[in-house]
């Protein structure tokens, strides 16, 4: 194990800056997928919005998610952590911005210097190789993944924004009191606001999670990530994005993409890929009504 | 004008073949597109002097504009859309079927947004108004046709005249000569 890791990091030192792809060495085999495997997810940065056609002329708003140089800096094992899983680090940064503990930690790995570190757990056959670099084709288009990301703030915000509140009625005599909270309780009994009363407050930059999002498009040149619909959070966010949790086994992707790449994508495989692969919507044609 | 002359058998297929490489690359693991994935038309990206959804937009906008519709919203172009035209768009009713759909009118509002570059038509149908918004660069879109160029309108949005028509709706004797001329070059090319 030793050696292999040694091996590892010697091929890192030498071919890091080289080229974006392939860092899984010949030593690692790829492993069998079962339905209990849980495979990582990545960090990518949500660059932005836009839209697509479908295949039936069905215009899609899609988010860009970029993947920045998604490595794995560190392996967390049941022996000396009680549980198994892959700490990625995304984007490199300049290493005279980087504490000298940060950088002991990335040069342990053998790998540049990170922006940002996540934590994915996964199952021990998933587990992937130290600076093993993920790239935009661990997902396949027409699969659904979850996006995490902190929400955009939106500063301190009235009860009616922040928890939906009704508020009063705009006439009939209501004074100056329009979009107040109202009561906050009862009298004497228990004669206090029970904490965790929803009221006005800073809202905003929460982490928030939305699942099955559709991978519409690849971009293996880019490493870009097209998913349909809005992820949380402003442009340049850092977001994790996973398998969705929601589509276990057979459907989480189009049968005939399946299985999905497991531990994570040969990178032979990515050199064979053409540049952008597009995800049908399938099903049946919508503009055609049904007999 | 122009006019997107793709067969139904091409836009249903979608797929361009990627072939592998020679005979000397045969170890190398080749590429196949399943049949839930199509390879659309592949650009080779440029980002130098522009961001990244800037390229994105223009290779899409490439990638839709491939039978030269942009010249539509193209200011240096004789075919460039002006608010006031009376036009004829012609839509596919669906992807898998041949069938169009006409609709006639003016030109009343055109939104230069890139890949979402949308213009709406006007028209008093029955006498009922009916305004029809189209993204230009959607694959539903088979031709955009002017039949009459504007004259004397002298704003870029004329939503003036959804109160103040004036004669700007009376396109029946337009839509009757568009007709025949049609109907008289299909009997000469025929």
């Amino acid at each position: 194990m030793a050696s292999l890791l040694s091996s590892v990091r010697a091929g890192l030192r030498t071919g890091l800056n080289a080229e974006c792809r392939s860092f899984v060495t010949a030593a690692t085999q790829p492993a069998t997928w079962t339905h209990k495997s849980l495979r990582t997810g990545v960090i990518a940065r949500k660059k932005g919005m836009t839209a697509m056609w479908d295949e039936w002329g069905v215009r899609i708003p899609v988010t860009v998610l970029q993947l920045e140089q998604c490595q794995v800096v560190q392996v967390l094992n049941e022996e000396t952590h009680g549980y198994t899983a892959l700490q990625i680090g995304s984007t490199d940064r300049t290493p005279k911005n980087v504490t000298q503990p940060m950088m002991g930690h990335f040069n342990k790995a053998g790998v540049e210097p990170k922006r940002k570190l996540f934590e994915f757990e996964v199952t021990p056959d998933a587990v992937l190789p130290v600076g093993t670099e993920l790239v935009a084709s661990h997902f396949v288009p027409g699969q659904f993944v979850d996006c995490s990301a902190p929400t955009m703030g939106k500063g301190f915000q009235g009860a009616m924004k922040r928890h939906g509140f009704g508020g009063q009625p705009a006439t009939h005599g209501t004074s100056l009191t329009h979009r107040s909270l109202g009561s906050t309780g009862q009298r004497k009994d228990p004669g206090k606001v029970f904490k965790g009363k929803k009221m006005a407050g800073r809202m905003g930059g929460n982490q928030a999670t939305v699942q099955s999002l559709k991978v519409m498009k690849i971009d293996n040149d880019l490493n870009l990530i097209y998913v349909k619909g809005a992820v949380p959070g402003v442009d340049e966010q850092f977001v994790k994005v996973r398998d969705a949790i929601k589509k276990r086994g057979d459907k989480i992707a189009p049968a005939d993409v399946l299985p999905l790449p497991f531990p994570t994508i040969q990178p032979e495989a990515v050199k064979a890929m053409p540049r952008e692969l597009v995800a049908k919507t399938g099903g049946a044609d919508p503009y055609v009504m049904k007999e | 004008m122009f006019s997107f002359t793709r067969t139904l058998g091409a836009r249903l297929s979608g797929v361009t073949a990627r072939f592998a490489s020679t005979a000397a690359n045969a170890a190398k693991p080749t590429y196949k597109a399943p049949a839930s994935v199509t390879v659309p038309t592949q650009f080779k990206p440029n980002t130098k002097g522009q961001g990244l959804m800037q390229l994105i937009a223009k290779e899409e906008v490439k990638r839709m504009g491939a039978d030269g519709r942009s010249k539509l919203f193209n200011k240096s172009h004789p075919d460039c859309l002006r608010a006031g035209d009376v036009v004829l768009v012609e839509t596919l009713n669906s992807m898998s079927a041949d069938k169009t759909s006409t609709f006639v009118g003016v030109l009343i509002a055109m939104d230069r947004r890139g890949l979402h570059s949308n213009f709406t038509v006007r028209n008093v149908v029955l006498k009922v108004g009916v305004e029809m918004k189209y993204m230009l660069y959607s694959p539903m879109i088979k031709s955009v046709r002017i039949m009459k160029r504007g004259e004397g309108f002298r704003r870029a949005k004329l939503f003036y005249l959804r109160d103040n028509p004036g004669r700007a709706f009376r396109l029946e004797g337009l839509v009757k000569q568009d007709k025949a001329a049609q109907a008289k070059k299909a009997a000469k090319s025929a």
